[in-house]
């Protein structure tokens, strides 16, 4: 008969410098358990935190104290921002509005390796390509990741189904503030956050970064696949100062995305560079993106320019500014749209964060001629709930 | 074995052959605005696309027929900042004007009020919502230019000299536009258009609106031997024989009678409920362009009395959203589409009872729907019948200055009824009022050219990927028994020609 040990961990959304410290806790006492001949030791160290912001929820890097038996987790998790905006768009009447810009929930499961998650999404929606009708514009869940993998050696980890893309969910994890403003290649729908296909990571051993491949749809999870071509990204993430403790949280980040979409198989590539310094209490970056095509227009490429800073000078205190340019037309003329942010909040509980942000919204003469309600500015008041659990066990033979 | 092995590793792996950039733009702006459709009614979505890439040969009406259902590339288009359509320098601050969307010439037509009285109005709201005026007025001069490029089929010469008048005919628009917006934002009235305000072209409207009005029953039903009236069906013009009415499905034609009540209920001057009850109805087939796949019947009603000369035609289509891109909060001037309809009548016609019977209703089997008369006392502007007298350029240039003038009167207004609109545009074009003339006039030659082009590569796109579109067919997205009853597959498809 098998015996089950259960360790259950609740999880708050801790601040991230306590998920860090966390994390370093489980590993010291790793450490310093010896090698494999110890019985589980269920502990209430290794809580773990599901850091805020993300195109999908972090992955948990924990394991159980060396055991003989067989380690089995499942992690359920929630993650809501809602907001009031007023937008008062340059030239026409104020408007203000709830919005409810993310609405998920998600469980997790690992046995052994093998390891997967679903998760749902609210999304607005039921224009003539719902799946089913709805009255009005209702609110409806659908999902943004169904995928199962297998992590081999701690090192190799394989996703097949509807996965999280490589790239946007890393340079949202940077920036930690998805509540305050999407990522810029996210705000201009330019790459998809979710796609049916697979990924294939590598860890650099000693926390030096990531190097993955994946093979999607390339149609996003939202569309159906519509033409032979499929997407490949590749994708490095680096912490090239590794060696010296204090410069590790300089990371740099590069990826490729060589694609296509519609039955015209219109080109979709992106070439994204970043380098960001992420420190749990600080954080700051940059990054740029070569678009080459855009909303079905293969031969139109454009420039994506993206900064960023964040800083929690005082505990609980929360400042973020973001600026984003996106040049839409490098073949010449002024059609640039630009996106100042600003915010300023509280963690007021762990899992809980509130901010107040300011939007303000430039274009070029030829931007706002394509989209004449770019100019203006909106003041938003967010509140932004993590929480998720972690609930893990050992069976043992 | 493993040759065939490596040869699907080699097409996996490869991309698809690059193609003409412009044929992909197009491709991916129509599947994206039809796809669903293209999904769960292949056979109506073919003839769709195949009536839009019909070419006579005699000098048909082509690229305008293309031009009608294009209306997602021409979106695409106004938002691609490297294209002239997409550019102005007399973009309009303020409140957007609530217009009907897609103002190309077939889309007027004469309306016969409550009161009898008739006028030009728009008769087409399926693409009704806020829009930018110069996205309208564009439109407008586009379709105003392939129309006098597409007149005069049979008259080489009468074509020739239209088409040497057409900058002068965008002119006679814009000028009008630009003049009447002017007047209307200094308080001038919003006026019915209810002659033919010196254009030749309007006046025959007029005219075979007066002659057309007792001629519908006798052309669209046929009575037996108990003198009781019935719809014909099967090819109804020799000439259009992809035009039919075909039976109703059962399950449709059983929810007319409530689809029916609910539209009187919501008529401004409701007829009695006796006025509406069914005697028969049909599903017409191959009938528009854009809305060629949309769900259509012919409802034979009872009328004022049991006397089958008075008996009441209505169609009673199927409605879609508008497509307009959301531009300013709130994105969506309504929360459903038949509302959006309902608010169309009341801002976008000068009266909201232009067609007692136009209202829409939120439901015929589950889709949202529109009722509105069916009779000849409500002729479209049609580009084939511009030749003769009707297709000379000061015939062109009278029709598009009326034209014009009434579109200012639709993006004079607001959501809120205000002709706030018209006092933002009319700001903007007097910074410069000529120069916005000869802008207007250069974009819409450019763009006329460059839809010409479009409709050569929308016939090559069609050769190479079908008339799907390359949409991968998928046996799930077949639509549920009685849907498909309802759907029905055309009997016959406008066949285009293949591009060579």
């Amino acid at each position: 008969m098998k015996r089950v040990l259960l360790v259950l961990c609740l999880v708050l959304a801790m601040p991230p410098g306590a998920w860090a410290q966390g994390e370093l806790e489980s590993e010291s006492e790793v450490e310093g358990e010896g090698e494999h001949d110890v019985e589980p030791q269920p502990t209430e160290s290794y809580r773990f935190a599901w850091a805020p912001g993300g195109e999908s929820p972090r992955d948990a890097d924990l394991d159980l104290p060396p055991s003989r038996g067989t380690p089995w987790a499942f992690e359920p998790g929630m993650h809501v921002i809602g907001e009031y905006a007023l937008t008062v768009p340059d030239g026409s009447d104020w408007f203000h509005e709830f919005r409810l810009p993310r609405a998920w929930a998600w469980l997790g499961f690992r046995f052994e390796g093998v390891r997967g998650r679903v998760l749902v999404e609210g999304a607005q929606g039921s224009g003539a390509g719902s799946l089913f009708g709805v009255a009005g514009d209702s609110v409806v869940v659908r999902f943004r990741e169904a995928w199962v993998g297998y992590r081999a050696f701690d090192l190799f980890e394989l996703r097949a189904g509807l996965v999280p893309t490589l790239t946007p969910s890393a340079l949202t994890q940077l920036w930690q503030m998805r509540a305050v403003s999407q990522d810029g290649l996210r705000q201009f729908d330019l790459v998809a956050p979710a796609d049916l296909g697979a990924t294939l990571a590598f860890d650099i051993p000693d926390g030096w970064g990531r190097i993955a491949v994946a093979y999607y749809n390339g149609d996003g999870y939202t569309s159906r696949e519509l033409n032979r071509g499929k997407t490949l990204e590749t994708f490095v993430q680096l912490h090239p100062l590794r060696f010296v403790s204090e410069l590790a949280p300089l990371t740099l980040t590069l990826a490729y995305q060589n694609g296509s979409v519609g039955t015209g198989a219109a080109r979709a590539d992106r070439f994204i560079g970043s380098l960001a310094w992420d420190d749990p209490r600080w954080g700051i970056g940059a990054q740029a993106s070569w678009i080459g095509g855009i909303a079905d227009r293969g031969d139109r490429e454009g420039l994506l320019l993206d900064g960023w800073a964040r800083v929690e000078p005082i505990e609980r205190l929360l400042i973020a500014v973001r600026a984003t340019s996106f040049l839409r037309n490098l073949a010449g003329g002024q059609d640039r749209i630009t996106v100042l942010t600003g915010a300023i909040g509280a963690r007021v509980a762990d899992p809980l964060r509130a901010f107040l942000a300011f939007d303000g919204r430039l274009a070029d003469d030829v931007a706002q001629s394509t989209d004449p309600g770019t100019r203006g500015w909106t003041l938003r008041v967010v509140v932004e709930g993590v929480l998720a659990g972690h609930f893990e066990g050992v069976v043992t033979p | 074995m493993l040759r065939s092995a490596l040869a699907t590793l080699v097409l996996l792996c490869a991309c698809e052959a690059p193609l003409d950039a412009r044929e992909t733009a197009i491709v991916g702006a129509m599947v994206r605005a039809d796809g669903p459709l293209i999904r769960s009614r292949p056979a109506l979505m073919a003839g769709k696309y195949a009536r839009m890439a019909r070419f006579d040969a005699a000098g048909g009406e082509g690229a305008f027929d293309f031009y009608r259902g294009e209306a997602p590339v021409f979106r695409a288009d106004l938002a691609d900042g490297r294209l002239p359509i997409a550019r102005t320098e007399f973009e309009a601050a303020g409140p957007l004007p609530f217009s009907f969307g897609d103002p190309h010439p077939e889309n007027f037509g004469i309306l016969v009020a409550s009161d009898g009285t008739a006028a030009l109005e728009p008769n087409d709201l399926d693409a009704a919502d806020r829009i930018p005026y110069h996205w309208e007025l564009r439109r407008l001069t586009v379709g105003l230019v392939l129309a006098a490029r597409q007149s005069n089929a049979d008259d080489a010469a009468a074509r020739a000299a239209a088409i040497a008048a057409e900058a002068d005919v965008v002119r006679a628009c814009v000028t009008a536009y630009r003049d009447q917006t002017h007047a209307l934002a200094g308080g001038a009235a919003l006026a019915r258009v209810t002659t033919g305000g010196g254009s030749a072209v309007i006046a025959d409207l007029f005219r075979r609106s007066a002659s057309g009005a007792g001629t519908t029953l006798d052309e669209l039903t046929t009575l037996d031997g108990s003198g009781a009236r019935h719809l014909r069906r099967g090819v109804l013009d020799p000439t259009q024989p992809e035009q039919v009415f075909v039976e109703l499905s059962d399950a449709a034609r059983a929810d007319v009678p409530r689809v029916l009540e609910a539209a009187r209920a919501r008529m401004t001057s409701p007829p009695p409920a006796e006025q509406f009850t069914l005697i028969d109805a049909v599903r017409e087939l191959g009938s528009g362009v854009a809305s060629w796949p949309r769900v259509r019947a012919i409802v034979l009603l009872r009328g004022p009395s049991d006397a089958s000369d008075d008996d009441l035609l209505l169609e009673l289509k199927e409605l879609g959203d508008s497509g307009a891109p959301a531009v300013y909060p709130p994105f969506r001037p309504t929360d459903d589409v038949a509302a959006r309809i309902v608010l169309a009548t009341q801002t976008v016609w000068a009266r909201a009872d232009a067609d007692p019977f136009w209202v829409a209703t939120p439901s015929w089997l589950g889709m949202p729907a529109q009722v509105r008369s069916e009779t000849n006392a409500h002729p479209t502007l049609r580009v084939h019948r511009l030749h003769g007298a009707l297709g000379t350029p000061a015939a062109l240039v009278d029709l598009a200055r009326v034209l014009g003038g009434l579109l200012a009167r639709i993006t004079a207004r607001g959501l809120d009824g205000s002709v706030a609109p018209a006092r933002a545009i009319d700001a903007a074009i007097q910074r410069d009022p000529d120069r916005f003339v000869e802008s207007e006039v250069a974009v819409a030659i450019e763009h006329a050219t460059r839809t010409e082009e479009d409709f050569e590569r929308f016939r090559s796109a069609l050769d190479r990927l079908g008339l799907d579109l390359g949409v991968p067919a998928d046996a799930a997205d077949r639509p549920r028994p009685e849907l498909m009853d309802l759907f029905c597959a055309p009997p016959t498809v406008p066949t285009p020609e293949p591009y060579r």
